[in-house]
């Protein structure tokens, strides 16, 4: 059985996609009681049974897909020793810096943790591993995000612009305010160019965990000059329902036939159902034996990237390679 | 009186300008076929 922990919009999407690849037993269960009751409603149907519970019950899962607002360490850490599997969605740095010195726990529960199963990180670090695959040696991943699931990870967002942001930089972390480094970034249509500046997201440990060849590691999110300018205060309005269209671009440098070569992907989709999408992959897969125990990152060698990348593709993620024009 | 007239017509001369230079980035030139573009990608590929 697969428990979720999060009847928001990523929790809402993690269900909607268990059941449509025929998970018939989950159980549901949030802060807010009520939202939790009305999705369990909502997902219920003559053949699939989606009953909200309280925590207590979230320890005789099998998998535990962790979709509620970050921090997840301590609820993993607990299912972990209860010897239930993890699957977590937080993209906080500090959280995921948390959840990676649960490896040992894991290992020795003989339970899988994976890892920042989102858009970014998660998608992001699958994106990479797969375009390495074109590559004779990989040696940077840049990531850039534009838009938020749900007023939670708005929020995140808004943290994340006001903090310090990190990069993998020739064999070194390299620390830099958030809302600097502006660059131009192109995501595939209706998305189009955004700027986008450095933000204290947890994408270049997860790609650096996952493939540390990589020389260099960035990533970079969308924002206004609004959006940099209130980073440091509270939220002055509160965050929509839902971010509306998000995307998501991943660009790897490295060498083929001995020159420099650069591809780009990405996808233009809504965050919460990409991030739902991903999650609920990964609980399937942990459910079917494809990921080893301990602590695991999307991308990472151990993981089914592959068979993980082709499920999202069947569930309808269009992914998008960039094709530069041909000069001469 | 003159001061704010002369005010006036910088101000209106200035508008004019970003209003014709606004008009006149804001198309949205897509990038064609020929020059490439975003692609549909197959991970088996």
């Amino acid at each position: 059985m697969i428990g979720v922990i999060g009847a928001g919009l990523v929790g809402t999407h993690v269900v909607d996609t268990l059941i449509a690849r025929g998970q018939a037993q989950l159980v549901v269960n949030d802060a807010n009681v009520a939202a939790a009751r009305r999705l369990s409603l909502r997902s219920s149907s003559g053949a699939t049974k989606v009953r909200a519970v309280a925590t207590s019950e979230m320890f005789s899962s099998n998998v535990v897909v962790l979709a509620c607002p970050a921090p997840h360490a301590k609820a993993a850490r607990k299912l972990l020793e209860a010897g239930v599997s993890v699957v977590s969605c937080s993209d906080d740095l500090d959280d995921t810096l948390a959840m990676l010195d649960l490896d040992a726990i894991a290992t020795q529960s003989r339970q899988t943790l994976v890892i920042g199963a989102t858009m970014s990180p998660g998608l992001s670090g699958v994106l990479v591993r797969t375009m390495s695959s074109r590559f004779s040696s990989v040696d940077e991943a840049h990531v850039a995000i534009h838009g938020t699931a749900g007023p939670a990870c708005a929020q995140q967002h808004h943290r994340a612009l006001a903090g310090q942001s990190i990069g993998w930089h020739d064999g070194d972390w390299l620390r830099r305010p958030a809302g600097s480094g502006r660059e131009l970034c192109w995501f595939p249509d209706p998305v189009g160019p955004r700027d986008c500046y450095r933000a204290e997201l947890a994408d270049p440990v997860a790609i650096h965990q996952a493939l540390p060849e990589l020389l260099r590691v960035s990533v970079r999110m969308s924002a206004n000059r609004r959006d940099r300018l209130t980073a440091r205060l509270p939220m002055l309005t509160p965050p929509h329902a839902e971010g509306g269209i998000g995307a998501l671009r991943v660009e790897v440098r490295g060498w083929r036939d001995q020159a420099r070569h650069v591809e780009v992907v990405g996808i233009a989709d809504r965050v919460a159902h990409v991030a739902g999408l991903v999650a609920a992959t990964a609980a399937r897969k942990v459910i079917s034996g494809e990921f080893a125990s301990g602590a695991r990152l999307l991308g990472d060698q151990d993981s089914p990237n592959v068979a993980l990348l082709n499920d999202l593709v069947e569930d309808g993620l269009r992914i998008q390679e960039f094709v530069g024009s041909a000069l001469g | 009186m003159k001061l704010f007239r002369r005010l006036l017509l910088v101000l209106s001369v200035a508008t004019a300008v970003v209003g014709i230079l606004r008009v006149g980035g804001g198309g949205k030139s897509r990038v064609t076929t020929k020059q490439g573009g975003w692609r549909s990608f197959t991970p088996s590929e």
